[in-house]
């Protein structure tokens, strides 16, 4: 047998991860339903090894850059890094079935401003105040953990700004009816500025609820795997937690604040050229 | 007879309050939307203490006028004046309030009918009339007393109506829009509303601009008449002398498949 697979160390306990040939090996059941799905002419068989071998290049091409990031840490990389996880996230806001191409730059641009001053926030308290790290550029925590927080903000951002825009074109005879009596456009926007935020946070609450008794968070699972104590690993699964929901709450509250502006022109009229039917003949 | 603290007369409002018996008038007021002059070169003016009914076919541009009216919509080009005064140059929310709007076929907010009756008092911080004084508003557009606690989504189309006619009173405008405001009733509940208008510009001086294809109606809704046609006015005199000059064909057959 080949026990190369097995690393030990004085300090840690072992550490058991995947050689390659364990990786082809745990590929099997992939090829398996690979078959079946073919044999079966179900589809989504291309889909399926097309992301499949994108998992892989992606992930491989991640670990050179992380190699090479953690091999020169500097300011600079860690801003460079962070800023262009920034960019990708807010890039694929809105990529999915809008149809208004103008709009979708609008709602990136906000959304990537969003995002970014959310995240510098928290991430500030985060490895600032509660993780301590010295130097505060360091590298090796910021970049997992931006990327874990990222992942989490985009998806309740673009939902939130998704969903005030659809609600509004839903409601525009009663939003229209609020303003003719007076009211702000942020008052006649409230229901669907509520629905936007129940939209946005609703996935990441969900998660918190189900947190360590449905699932047990990737996170705290990798650094056990990887050897850790449970206690450490379970603070950190906290902590992110936390970063990950104030994100995506300051995130979902800057980018609907940016919408609304975007919605209602200055004097509570709604810009009805923003939602894409122009509604009545007169 | 129904008495409520008006909106107008609290706070800060008391400097913008311009129950003022101005004529309203529009200057060349072009409304330009997907690329159609939905309005093209408006030249009207409202005069105070009359009732106006505005007339025309399906896309004539009747309720674009109104939406500019209330600052819905701002013109293109032109513009809408009170007395000598753009209305552009006054903040939105004052001008919406001196001047209402009842919107086609309102589906009314959410909540209960009470909520929506309260609606202009929260909005604009005022102290909200005693459930009395609410109960009596109901009454006048001839709706149940009782119905305060009742939901909106409860009450039928003309139900509906009303009740927006009544949420639109509370907040005592001076000059009130209605867009087809009897569309959904029948002919006694639409008696009531006409009452119910010409009574509020007797006791109260309000001033209503009616949109409607109800040829039947017009003459009891205002007592001038505009007709638009494709965006411009091309007539206007008392109603019932517009009313005998125009062929009933120009709007009322296309008009009714419309309505929905």
């Amino acid at each position: 047998m080949n026990y190369s697979h097995i690393i030990l160390s004085d300090s840690l306990p072992a550490v058991v991860a995947p050689d390659w040939i364990g990786l082809v090996i745990a590929s099997i059941p992939l090829w398996l339903c690979a078959a079946i799905l073919t044999l079966r002419r179900l589809g989504q068989v291309r889909s399926l090894l097309i992301a499949a071998t994108r998992l892989v290049a992606q992930i491989l091409l991640l670990g050179v850059v992380l190699e090479w990031i953690f091999a020169n840490p500097s300011p600079l990389t860690s801003i460079v890094v962070c800023l262009a996880m920034l960019i990708v996230s807010a890039l694929t806001v809105g990529s999915r079935g809008t149809s208004r191409r103008r709009s979708v730059w609008g709602l990136r641009i906000e959304a990537f401003l969003a995002i970014t001053l959310a995240a510098l926030l928290t991430m500030t308290v985060g490895i600032r105040l509660a993780l301590r790290v010295e130097p505060w550029y360091a590298t090796r925590t910021i970049i997992p953990l931006i990327g874990m927080v990222l992942g989490n903000s985009v998806h309740g951002v673009a939902l939130a700004a998704e969903r005030l825009e659809s609600e509004l074109k839903a409601d525009r005879d009663r939003v229209e009816t609020r303003l003719a009596l007076g009211a702000t456009a942020r008052q006649a926007a409230l229901p669907a500025i509520r629905a936007a935020v129940k939209a946005g946070l609703t996935p990441t609450i969900n998660s918190m609820m189900i947190a360590g008794v449905v699932s047990i968070p990737g996170m705290m699972t990798g650094q056990i795997l990887a050897g850790s104590d449970v206690a450490p690993a379970l603070r950190y699964q906290i902590m992110i937690y936390f970063l990950i929901v104030s994100t995506v709450c300051l995130g979902v509250l800057i980018v609907l604040r940016l919408r609304l502006r975007r919605h209602f022109t200055v004097d509570h009229r709604l810009r009805l050229e923003m939602l894409d039917d122009h509604g009545r003949s007169e | 007879m129904f008495y409520m603290k008006s909106i107008s007369r609290t706070r800060a409002n008391r400097r913008h309050d311009w129950r003022s018996g101005l004529p309203l008038r529009l200057i060349g007021a072009r409304l330009r939307r997907g690329g159609v002059n939905v309005l093209d070169g408006i030249d009207l003016t409202f005069e105070p203490a009359r009732s106006y009914v505005i007339l025309g076919a399906s896309g004539a541009g009747k309720s674009s006028l109104l939406r500019l009216l209330n600052r819905l919509d701002d013109p293109t080009d032109g513009s809408v004046l009170l007395g000598d005064e753009s209305l552009a140059d006054r903040p939105a929310r004052t001008v919406r309030r001196k001047i209402g709007m009842v919107f086609q076929a309102p589906r009314g907010l959410p909540g209960s009918v009470a909520d929506n009756l309260l609606y202009p008092f929260e909005i604009h911080g005022v102290t909200p009339p005693t459930d009395a004084s609410l109960s009596d508003l109901l009454a006048e557009v001839g709706l149940d007393r009782s119905w305060l606690d009742r939901d909106v989504s409860a009450l039928s189309g003309g139900e509906r109506q009303r009740l927006a006619i009544a949420t639109a009173l509370a907040a005592d405008p001076e000059i009130l829009c209605l867009d087809e405001p009897t569309s959904a009733l029948d002919p006694a509940a639409a008696r009531i509303v006409v009452e119910l208008l010409a009574n509020r510009a007797a006791d109260n001086g309000l001033r209503t601009i009616v949109v409607t294809h109800q040829r039947e109606q017009a003459a009891r809704f205002g007592a001038i008449a505009v007709v638009l046609e494709r965006g411009r006015v091309v007539d206007l005199g008392p109603t019932a002398e517009v009313l005998t000059r125009t062929a009933p064909a120009a709007w009322d057959p296309i008009e009714r498949s419309d309505d929905s």
